[in-house]
């Protein structure tokens, strides 16, 4: 439980820092702003925060998306709910006040067209090295994604593997073109690592899909580090741009009548806002996701396994891992008080725990217990590749 | 005689294109940009030799005060390829960001071939277009009406030019937009002097090439890589001013002017309205020396303001400009130079083709020289005929994009026809030096311009 603690005031300060001041209403001067992995590292080393918005008047402390690790700059994985699952994400790229983002052409270079299988065709030299990803455009561009569609390009054989180092040189060549598949790809300086093991901040478990890849990308001639974080994990809609889902931030109003923030992982969702639509089977099309600030009523809080051990206990017996309920919010945890009568024990006491509490950890959770006037969309918008963990308590050495 | 006079007489008697230009551009640089035939001294009388200012001579017949002009641009075009500038199957976003669509332009207006690159993402960097494809077609580019009046002894003049532009619309069916290309009254408001006050929609002032914009008085058909910078008119006020120097065969001319969106082309930057609050200011200096045989005229030209595709002030739109004409024994040399630098906007982008979500920092740095040779006959049927050849050069970017290089050599040929006629015919060789993918958007267009 200590480490459990320990992880659970990470996800406090963390939800503490993207939430200092969230209370400014007055909108701020139109603008666009992208942060990137080279934007978030040199934040990182000057100590300064990113993506200053109205709602988010500090900013972010870029110490919540990269950490320094053994003289390289590792991503950090930052604790969510998803669909009542604990899970976590990676934030790569923020975007403020960008209504629409596209996803942007990336060129595989193969020596035949096989659609079952494309890669297995890959354009290689005689030692077996694949020709690197030709990518369109820069992290430095105001249309960059890190969202690529992919299109297989047919070569000759016998093509050098560094022949084609940008998309000038394939269209020049007329070549013919395969749609392939989606891919989140962050471009990044090439210190940017993933730690090894990756975990769940707070459960624990080993977080796969996420790598460096082992060949540089070309942009426009130059060779450019990139993170792969999955594919197929964001939906496409007309003209290339990309599904956009919620993300549920947790604030509550205070006695000086301004929103603050609570200590609570947020909780991704999984389809429009309000949309009433079914979430997809397979991988959470979460890659890309706008922060909405959730206020929760006086009644609501964050359950913490250390503060509540019979709780734990209970959660244990079940299977559970208590940690899979760490930070999990109840809007019903604190029972009103009635004048005269001492306070009532919290749904976190009670002895049908967990099914006592109401529990805010899904789209159609927030939406439906708080309502759409408690729900406020902010300009934020950012990379959120999700994975869902297991919640299970891990099983005792027989 | 003197030089003075000599222009004034000289002025009195050119070719009819240069009452077109005077009545088309209300302009004082238009009327000397055309009118590059001088007589020589000596052959006329120096009578009134102290006289000083703009005058009227006293043999030249006065127009009514209504007059009722116009013309007619019937063309046929075919471009290459698809008539974009887009390669096949596209995949890039934004695609106008990767090409220059207004490379395969056809007519006088800086229409284009087409814009249809299939289905790619565009972000508001593309001209108009004929729709026409790769397909060689027949065009009615432009049905223009000009009315303007000029009261006898008044120093006013209102002038209005209309224009219907018949086009085929695509999947919007066929389409006839009547579009306002100039409206303004103008006040001479110190008789004898060069100095024009105008308020309303009027021509641009930036560097030279708009003075050309009208099909009848363009040597040739399309515009250069960077007239859609330069050339476009706007609604504002606009001053005008020059000061003949008769003892050194000189002039020295200042067009000023305060607009809604300053001279970018209308499918670039609205001009119906200041989006911003704050009109951009242009203005172009100019210097001209105009001998028997030889005149040069020099300018130079600054533009600055903010982007009238943005709601805000602070997005600036800086531009400056150099351009020169030769005119020497039956040839003339004329060129421009520009440098432009826009910034990085907030947000959407609202154009004359409709809104677009990013408003990128924007870079050009383009120049054009254009040789033409002329042949005059005393002829009823052929009165001119000209050989002309202009090489442009646009090197442009978009802030965080490959930068691109593209040039285009322009040959024709144009014939002045029973004084009422213009004949054109033109080949565009578009090429994609850098940046860009190599494209068949050649073209080869025509242009039959029927003038009264």
């Amino acid at each position: 439980m200590t480490t459990c603690a320990r992880e659970f005031a990470f996800a406090v300060a963390l939800s503490s820092a993207l939430l200092t001041g969230c209370s400014g209403n007055e909108a701020k001067a139109p603008g666009t702003e992208l942060s990137t992995l080279f934007d978030l590292k040199e934040a990182l080393l000057e100590g300064r925060r990113v993506a200053a918005t109205s709602d988010f008047p500090d900013g972010f402390d870029a110490g919540n998306f990269l950490e320094r690790k053994d003289g390289k700059y590792a991503v950090r994985a930052q604790p969510a709910f998803h669909e009542g699952k604990p899970a976590a994400f990676v934030t790569t790229e923020i975007w403020i006040g960008r209504e629409e983002i596209w996803t942007q052409p990336g060129y595989v270079m193969v020596t035949e067209w096989s659609e079952a299988n494309p890669f297995t065709k890959a354009l290689r030299d005689a030692a077996g090295m694949r020709a690197a990803t030709v990518f369109d455009v820069g992290a430095e561009s105001d249309f960059y994604s890190p969202f690529w569609q992919f299109f297989y390009v047919v070569v000759p054989p016998t093509t050098p593997i560094d022949f084609y180092k940008s998309s000038v040189d394939v269209y020049n060549d007329h070549l013919p073109l395969f749609k392939g598949g989606l891919v989140l790809c962050s471009l990044s300086p090439d210190d940017v690592v993933v730690p090894d093991p990756f975990v769940h901040p707070l459960v624990g478990t080993t977080m796969r899909g996420f790598s460096v890849s082992s060949v540089p990308a070309w942009v426009n001639g130059v060779p450019v580090a990139y993170l792969l974080q999955g594919s197929s994990n964001f939906g496409v809609g007309d003209g290339g741009v990309v599904h956009e889902r919620p993300m549920f931030v947790f604030v509550k109003r205070g006695s000086d009548g301004q929103v603050h923030p609570i200590a609570a992982p947020m909780v991704v969702g999984a389809t429009p806002l309000y949309s009433g639509q079914k979430a997809s089977a397979g991988l959470p099309l979460t890659g890309y996701t706008r922060i909405y600030l959730a206020t929760l009523p006086a009644a609501a809080a964050a359950f913490d396994a250390s503060q509540y051990p019979g709780a734990a206990s209970a959660l244990l017996a079940a299977g559970i891992a208590p940690a899979a309920y760490q930070g999990r919010v109840a809007v019903n945890a604190i029972a009103p008080p009635v004048m005269g009568m001492p306070p009532r024990p919290t749904c976190f006491e009670a002895a049908t725990f967990p099914q006592s509490c109401v529990w805010l950890d899904s789209q159609v959770q927030v939406e439906t217990q708080l309502g759409a006037a408690n729900l406020r969309r902010t300009s934020i918008t950012w990379t959120s590749p999700t994975v869902v963990v297991s919640d299970q308590a891990p099983k005792a050495p027989m | 005689m003197t030089p003075l006079r000599l222009l004034q007489r000289s002025c009195g008697r050119e070719f009819l294109a240069v009452a077109v230009a005077v009545a088309f551009h209300g302009s004082v640089a238009a009327a000397a940009l055309a009118a590059p035939e001088v007589t020589p001294p000596g052959d006329e009388e120096d009578d009134d030799a102290s006289q000083i200012g703009f005058v009227i001579p006293p043999d030249v017949e006065l127009t009514p005060p209504l007059l009722l002009s116009g013309y007619i641009d019937v063309g046929y075009a075919k471009a290459a390829g698809n008539g974009t500038s887009y390669p096949t199957s596209d995949t890039r976003v934004p695609a106008d960001y990767g090409v220059d669509p207004f490379s395969p332009a056809v007519n006088s207006r800086g229409e284009v071939a087409s814009t249809d690159g299939g289905d790619v993402f565009v972000n508001g960097f593309t001209p108009r277009s004929v729709n026409a494809g790769g397909r060689g077609t027949f065009l009615l580019n432009t049905v223009n009406l000009d009315l303007k009046y000029e009261a006898s002894g008044s120093p006013l003049m209102f002038f209005t030019r209309l224009q219907a532009l018949p086009r085929f619309a695509g999947s919007e069916g066929s389409r006839t937009t009547v579009y306002v290309d100039q409206a303004f009254g103008r006040l001479n408001p110190i008789k004898g002097h060069e100095l024009f006050v105008s308020f309303g929609k009027f021509d641009s002032v930036f560097g030279i090439e708009y003075l050309d914009r009208q099909a009848p008085i363009r040597t040739g058909i399309t515009p250069s890589l960077i007239g859609r910078y330069t050339m476009s008119p706007s609604v504002g006020a606009r001053v005008s001013y020059r000061l003949q120097i008769a003892a050194l065969w000189s002039a020295v001319s200042l067009n000023a002017s305060a607009t809604n969106s300053g001279t970018f082309d209308e499918a670039l930057k609205p001009s119906e309205v200041s989006l911003t609050g704050t009109p951009t200011g242009a203005a172009r200096v100019g210097y001209e020396l105009n001998l028997a045989r030889f005149q040069l005229k020099l300018g130079g030209s600054g533009l600055v303001g903010p982007r009238n595709d943005q709601q805000n002030d602070e997005t600036m739109l800086r531009m400056w400009g150099a351009d020169i004409r030769i005119y020497f024994a039956k040839f003339t040399l004329s060129g421009e130079r520009i440098h432009l630098d826009e910034d990085e906007g907030a947000g959407r982008k609202y154009t004359g083709l409709g809104t677009f979500p990013v408003s990128s920092g924007f870079h050009v740095r383009g120049y054009w020289g254009q040789l033409a040779y002329e042949l005059s006959f005393a002829n009823a049927t052929v009165q001119k005929l000209a050989l002309y050849g202009r090489y442009d050069e646009r090197h442009a970017w978009f802030d965080g994009f490959r930068s691109i290089t593209v040039d285009r050599f322009t040959v024709g040929l144009r014939a002045d026809l029973w004084r009422s006629v213009v004949a054109k015919v033109e080949y565009l060789r578009n090429r994609e030096r850098l940046g860009a993918p190599r494209v068949p958007n050649d073209v080869l267009t025509s242009s039959l311009v029927f003038y009264w």
